[in-house]
């Protein structure tokens, strides 16, 4: 009896004891667990909190150099457009004014000048306009059908009298037909600038604009037979803190404009581009276009 | 002596119509144009010059660089200063190598004839001794501080403005601490943003 008791009383301790045992046990657990939980929490915040982070240094960099950029515009603007613009005028009307007591050589001079830097305005004007243009990130962008031939042609048309003049042959080497699916504003927007480019840097010689399809993509070649670029112009190019600079590498006139908007739209409609370039013996810009 | 004159800017259409004007209006007929330092230092060791009309930012440089070789060359050159800039911000700096004509692209056309008339008799255009003109954030610097300016402006690297203009990295250091204290800025955007209020071109 007194043993049996004795024994009742002694599994009563055990239970009781494995009893607090496991509670203890389960409650070590219940903590460790909601510590984890908790320290899992944290950390996913403290990454969701690093990413933003980094994205909004991002959006602040790219903000910084748009408002760097814009900056430089605006002294494009004034130096490049307002005081040309004056000096055409007052030209103009000098010459209208003493049309009697001018000879033929000075009016002749003062019109190929008048009538060359007007284009060159244009020219200036029309990529301002085009880099405004696409500053908009949520601009819809629309594929549609077109004829790189006839693309080709359109630009080669715009620059057929500065060609002329410098005895520079545009050779568009696509056939008609050359059908493409694409964002074609954009690409004619950087084919315009990559001609206007090999103009801009070329004596004599020709700008041959060609390419094709192949299975990676569609190939683009603008390719001119001008002054070239170093390797160090190149990489200064295809840098991401390349800025427009009126100052330039070769001592040559350019804004840099033409480059930051080829880089800005290639990225746009994906496609990627390349770089060749031997000093005076010319520059071969080469795009792949994704299909 | 006759005069002669050079057109140094490096937009062939400002050339033409400040030569018509001169033709046309003052009868000068000895004009040389020019568009970048290079030609102008080439012209001037070829033939000698009596007025220069000389523009501030072209793509080989700046006037406030070859300044002084231009007046050791041609010690009895008069030189007027053609620009977008403001007299504000440079005329200080062109007064310290005695140049007091300052002829700001922005004037209209009457002005400008005035102005070149002025140069061409030899009537003092800013008076010497005590400043006339306004004080802005620019207007105190240096004429090594401006030079430096332009290419911090156009974002080129302290190594690449030591090399453009042939000075130690630790002197454009010093320049470029120099400008942002006097200009009372922190960094590259305010400074933009600062010579984008005052007009100052690069």
């Amino acid at each position: 009896m007194i043993f049996f008791s004795v024994d009742e009383t002694r599994i009563n301790i055990i239970t009781l004891s494995l009893l607090i045992l496991f509670s203890a046990i389960a409650i070590y657990f219940i903590i460790g667990y909601t510590v984890k939980k908790l320290i899992v929490r944290q950390k996913i915040l403290k990454l969701l909190i690093e990413r933003r982070t980094r994205e909004l240094q991002q959006k602040n960099e790219e903000l910084e150099k748009n408002s760097i950029i814009k900056t430089r515009l605006i002294s494009i603007i004034s130096h490049d457009l307002v005081s040309p613009l004056k000096y055409i005028h007052f030209t103009a009307k000098n010459l209208l004014e003493n049309k009697h007591s001018l000879d033929q050589d000075t009016v002749d001079e003062m019109m190929t000048e008048v009538m060359n830097s007007s284009k060159e305005l244009e020219l200036i004007s029309t990529n301002i306009l085009n880099w405004i243009k696409y500053q908009n990130e949520h601009r819809r962008l629309i594929k549609e059908e077109f004829d790189l031939n006839a693309i080709v042609a359109q630009i080669f048309s715009i620059f057929k009298g500065i060609a002329k003049q410098k005895k520079i042959e545009l050779i568009n080497e696509f056939d008609t037909g050359m059908i493409l699916y694409q964002y074609m504003e954009p690409i004619r927007i950087v084919l315009y600038n990559l001609t206007l480019n090999a103009l801009n840097f070329t004596e004599k010689g020709r700008i041959t604009i060609s390419g094709g399809k192949t299975n990676k993509g569609i190939l683009i070649k603008v390719a001119d037979e001008g002054i070239g670029m170093s390797n160090e112009q190149i990489a200064n190019i295809l840098s991401e803190q390349f800025i427009v600079s009126s100052i330039n590498v070769d001592k040559r006139k350019g804004n840099g404009l033409g480059y930051l908007i080829i880089k800005d739209l290639l990225k746009l409609v994906d496609a990627k581009f390349v770089i060749k370039s031997k000093k005076n013996i010319g520059t071969k810009v080469t795009i792949l276009l994704p299909v | 002596m006759s005069i002669n004159i050079i057109i140094a800017d490096d937009h062939s259409m400002i050339r033409k119509g400040i030569k018509l004007i001169l033709k046309t209006i003052f009868g000068q007929h000895d004009i040389t144009e020019v568009g970048s330092c290079i030609d102008l230092m080439a012209q001037l060791r070829k033939k000698e010059c009596t007025h220069l009309l000389l523009d501030i930012i072209f793509p080989d440089g700046t006037a406030l660089e070859v300044i002084p070789n231009i007046i050791n060359l041609c010690p009895d050159i008069k030189i007027m200063m053609f620009t977008m800039q403001s007299p504000v911000v440079y005329g200080y700096a062109f007064k310290q190598y005695g140049i007091n004509y300052y002829l700001p692209k922005s004037l209209d056309e009457e002005q400008t004839i005035e102005h070149l008339r002025k140069f061409l008799d030899n009537v003092p255009l800013l008076e010497g001794g005590q400043p006339l003109l306004p004080q802005n954030p620019f207007s105190s610097l240096s004429p090594r501080e401006l030079e430096v300016l332009h290419y911090i402006l156009n974002s080129h690297q302290t190594k690449t403005i030591s090399d453009l203009l042939n000075l130690r990295m630790s002197t454009i250091s010093t320049l470029k601490k120099r400008i942002f204290e006097k200009t009372g800025t922190e960094n590259l955007t305010q400074l933009l943003e600062l010579a984008n209020l005052y007009d100052i071109n690069f």
